[in-house]
């Protein structure tokens, strides 16, 4: 049986954006779990009440900028006071329409951001961030047909 | 003692004076200078430049006197603007009924003598008098009197000139600051577009991806014209952001324009080729300015030297500078199809185009930014042109007072 993650947490407070995102994760078949958030507070509210952290649904976090109410940027300061252990297992992505040179040397401020990438999100994208942060993952070959 | 009336449209007048901003400011020079001029030449102890508000009399300049200010009641000159078309002679106070017991004729400082001439402001309403004050009674000659009239005359001149100074500072700083809410604007509007155009993109793709049928031939010219537009919308919007991005790190470096010159023509090396064509320049100076961005205006017009050409002529571009007193000049001559003397000005605007895509293509942004980058640079852009006659001959001014 192929290995996968345990759950991916999108966060984007573009209805169109999750939709894309889902799509690609969907079909690359690499996680048991995926949560779907189209706020930042919802997302910590989803965090701080995990109750065992060591069999924690998320392995792996997409994490947009500009979203209203709670920014991307908010929401670091917020799930920076998570605990260790918590934090300590997910990978924290960053993924933005901004092409601004200052978000990217902000974002590479962050110890907390592990990938920086812009949108949208292809599956060339997301299997470079697997092959990277988990190792373990088997990854089936992406189908001819899609755009990479 | 008389009080003196109240002048005709006072509201107005007040409202006329406050338009000074003058009202309690600092002693100036230039309003002192003016007063012991007149003290000398008619040969008084005091002279004012008295303005008179609405309760007092208040001293722009007060030569030969500490107060600042007094109560309008006892004002001469409050009496002098009632007759703004005459001068207020008082030989012997102490002989007018209208002043005989007023405070400032029977104590310090003894106003005895007194000749103010009305200040008139441009609207007509006077708005205090440049007056001369004795402890004596006195005398003025004509001449005396032509000289004080014409001291007036140079108190209201430096009036309307600080008037006009504090008009031309704030429409300056307003100009300022809708400039940047303009530049914020195009920011955040390029900015905030790139995120549908790339939903719509996306989705344009994915219906490709579900839906494609390689034997639909109109699903696929509509798709190619989807791809085009959506191509062309994403390079404006990012041009859009580019050009509003313009000028932002001002990092200004000495640049050897004749090695730029090189290094371009290196980069143009297959359009040089292919067209043949001659690119001829002057011996080209070392200058301040911002490399990049000056190397983008060197770029895109010897680039429009060469594309704007009748089909298979050899374009003929040659690259010259004047050096002025305040700029350094440069000229960047064309043998191309010229622009017309009305369309000269317009050339320079965002997405201006004078031709159709099938015939020249392009976005229309090259020029744009030209002159935007000429403008962060203090200088000036424009062209001249005779259609289909000798093409055209760019010009534009780089400031020599740039620093790095």
């Amino acid at each position: 049986m192929t290995q996968r993650l345990n759950g991916i947490l999108l966060i984007d407070d573009s209805e169109a954006d999750i939709f894309l995102m889902s799509r690609i994760i969907k079909k690359a078949a690499i996680t048991e779990h995926l949560i779907t958030t189209y706020e930042a507070q919802e997302a910590l509210d989803y965090l701080s009440n995990l109750k065992n952290y060591e069999t924690s649904t998320v392995d792996l976090i997409f994490l947009d900028i500009n979203m209203p109410s709670m920014t991307g940027w908010e929401f670091l300061e917020d799930y920076n006071r998570l605990p260790e252990a918590v934090k300590s297992k997910m990978v924290l992505c960053m993924i933005t329409t901004s092409t601004a040179i200052e978000d990217k040397e902000k974002a590479a401020k962050y110890e907390l951001i592990k990938q920086f990438i812009n949108k949208p999100l292809t599956p060339k994208k997301l299997t470079a961030i697997i092959e990277e942060h988990f190792p373990k993952i088997h990854l089936q070959p992406s189908p001819k047909t899609g755009k990479n | 003692m008389k009080l003196p009336k109240i002048p005709k449209n006072e509201n107005d007048r007040l409202e006329d004076l406050k338009s000074y901003s003058i009202l309690d400011t600092l002693s100036e020079k230039d309003y002192d200078d003016l007063t012991a001029i007149a003290s000398e030449i008619c040969n008084t102890s005091i002279s004012l430049v008295s303005l008179i508000d609405d309760k007092r009399q208040w001293f722009k300049s007060h030569h030969g006197l500490s107060a600042e200010e007094t109560p309008k009641a006892y004002a001469f000159c409050a009496h002098a603007i009632n007759n703004p078309n005459e001068i207020l002679i008082v030989p012997d106070s102490r002989k007018d009924e209208r002043f005989h017991d007023n405070p400032l004729v029977t104590g310090d400082p003894r106003v005895i003598f007194y000749a103010g001439v009305p200040l008139i402001s441009k609207n007509g309403y006077p708005l205090g008098t440049l007056c001369v004050i004795d402890d004596k009674p006195k005398v003025l000659t004509k001449n005396q009197l032509k000289s004080l009239t014409a001291l007036a005359n140079q108190v209201m001149r430096l009036m309307e000139l600080r008037k006009q100074t504090k008009l031309l500072d704030d429409a300056l700083s307003r100009l300022k600051e809708k400039n940047e809410d303009l530049e914020k604007f195009a920011f955040i509007a390029s900015h905030d577009l790139n995120e549908p155009l790339r939903t719509v993109d996306s989705f344009v793709e994915i219906i490709k991806e579900e839906y494609h049928n390689p034997k639909d031939t109109n699903l696929n010219t509509y798709f190619s014209f989807i791809h085009n537009a959506l191509t062309r919308m994403r390079t404006m919007i990012d041009s859009l952001l580019d050009y509003s991005r313009l000028g932002k790190s001002k990092t200004y470096a000495l640049i050897n324009i004749q090695k730029l010159i090189t290094d371009i023509k290196i980069d143009l090396t297959e359009c040089i080729t292919v067209s043949s064509a001659v690119i001829q320049q002057t011996e080209l100076p070392n200058i301040i300015c911002h490399p990049s961005e000056i190397r983008q205006v060197f770029h895109n017009l010897i680039i429009n030297g060469m594309k704007f050409q009748k089909p298979n002529a050899i374009p003929e571009i040659s690259i010259s500078y004047e050096n002025t007193p305040t700029h350094w000049q440069f000229c960047i001559a064309d043998n191309g199809i010229g622009i017309s003397p009305n369309k000269q000005k317009e050339i320079f605007e965002m997405f201006t185009r004078l031709h159709p895509t099938s015939k020249y293509d392009g976005l229309g942004i090259g020029l744009a930014f030209c002159k935007k980058i000429i403008e962060i640079h203090n200088g000036n852009i424009w062209v001249e042109s005779l259609p289909d006659k000798k093409g055209s001959k760019f010009y534009f001014t780089i400031s020599k007072h740039l620093t790095i």
